[in-house]
């Protein structure tokens, strides 16, 4: 059975109460949705939150989806929306500590089985990076993770995001700019020879 | 700088959101132009830097707080109705249907009951009146028609009868005399 198959197929029984079809629609799109979250807060803690009412709110809400094929920008399109309102009734300053409550944790995770030098170089690198990702404007943070770290296509992106594809690929291409700005340093090293793609 | 292909090319070409043609143009561009090779070389870098990023998993505990909250809401209780208001909504033209019913009768309804109604508050309302004259007419019987009472009593006090006792206020009958 083709991929929108099964999900038409496990839609149908999600539907119809089945925990066991509720479940495998949360492991299958939970994990990206999950990152999306994580780099989008920036914070653990709120993306666990937000998870958690995105499919609480899917799998009640399943009968409302008209289309299957349309199941992940749907699914997205809510947990854009949880976290937006964590963003509104956040205050501006508790912005700032992005990150910081599960650093810790990682710092601990991570202590036993690394390398101390290459901890520290990773953990620098992330920290630049997730310094570099929290001061990109919401709008295109969104589209940069969802295309880059995500791996979406545009068109899907234009959908979940609700503007135009036009509007998109100018917002990500942005991002692309301001994080080069930031991260000028770090590019050295990961500069590919990108002569066997043209 | 006339024939640089716009910057955004770049990018969605990195991304493999190109189609066919523009890419191959993005390409042949990219082999004329070194500004626009360093700036793929930087945008690449870019997204390895971000690729590198570890993929994290949603704590395991995660899928039974979910559950939890779903049995909640699916079992007994107040709240537990609004999920099963939802499946009404696949009845929808019916419901619209038994809705603007519902309203065409209220409407006739009270089409026919206001009339009757309104005429029966008008009436009440004329008899509380008539009462209320006639309660005032029986307690202030002096004073409650000023006119009516004082002509009665004094015909002095009435303007109009003056001049028709005074033979001088009446020009007429002078003119009468002068004749």
């Amino acid at each position: 059975m083709s991929k929108h198959g099964n999900i038409s197929r496990l839609i149908e029984e999600a539907r119809a109460g089945r925990r066991e079809a509720q479940q495998a629609i949360y492991e299958l799109f939970a994990p990206r949705i999950f990152n999306f979250l994580v780099r989008l807060s920036g914070s653990r803690q709120e993306a666990e939150d937000a998870t958690q009412q995105t499919f609480l709110a899917v799998l009640q809400q399943l009968r409302r989806l008209r289309d299957p094929a349309q199941l992940e920008s749907w699914i997205y399109r809510i947990a854009r929306n949880e976290i937006y309102q964590k963003f509104r009734r956040k205050r501006p300053e508790s912005l700032d500590d992005r990150g910081l409550d599960s650093e810790v944790g990682k710092i601990e995770e991570e202590r036993s089985h690394a390398n101390p030098e290459k901890l520290l170089l990773n953990l620098e690198l992330r920290g630049r990076l997730e310094s570099a990702l929290d001061k990109l404007p919401i709008k295109f943070r969104e589209v940069f993770i969802l295309a880059v770290i995500q791996g979406m296509n545009y068109q899907d992106i234009s959908e979940i995001v609700g503007r135009s594809l036009l509007s998109v690929k100018t917002d990500i291409y942005r991002a692309r700019l301001q994080l080069r700005a930031e991260l000028g340093r770090y590019l050295g090293g990961y500069k590919m020879k990108a002569e066997s793609k043209g | 700088m006339a024939d640089h292909c716009p910057q955004e090319q770049i990018a969605a070409w990195l991304d493999s959101q190109l189609a066919e043609a523009e890419a191959a143009q993005v390409e042949l561009h990219l082999r004329q132009c070194a500004d626009c090779r360093n700036l793929r070389d930087d945008l690449a870098a870019t997204n390895r830097l971000f690729h590198d990023l570890e993929v994290l998993d949603p704590p395991d505990h995660l899928w039974t707080r979910i559950e939890a909250k779903l049995d909640q809401s699916s079992g007994h209780g107040l709240l537990a109705w609004i999920p099963r208001w939802e499946g009404w909504l696949l009845y929808r033209r019916e419901l619209i249907g038994i809705a603007a019913g519902v309203l065409l009768l209220i409407g006739v309804i009270s089409l026919v009951l206001e009339p009757q109604t309104s005429r029966r508050s008008m009436l009440d309302t004329i008899a509380r009146i008539d009462s209320y004259h006639a309660a005032q007419i029986s307690k202030y019987t002096e004073f409650y028609n000023p006119f009516r009472i004082a002509a009665w009593n004094n015909p002095d006090s009435n303007p109009f009868a003056r001049p028709r006792l005074d033979a001088n206020a009446n020009p007429f009958g002078s003119l009468k005399e002068k004749r």
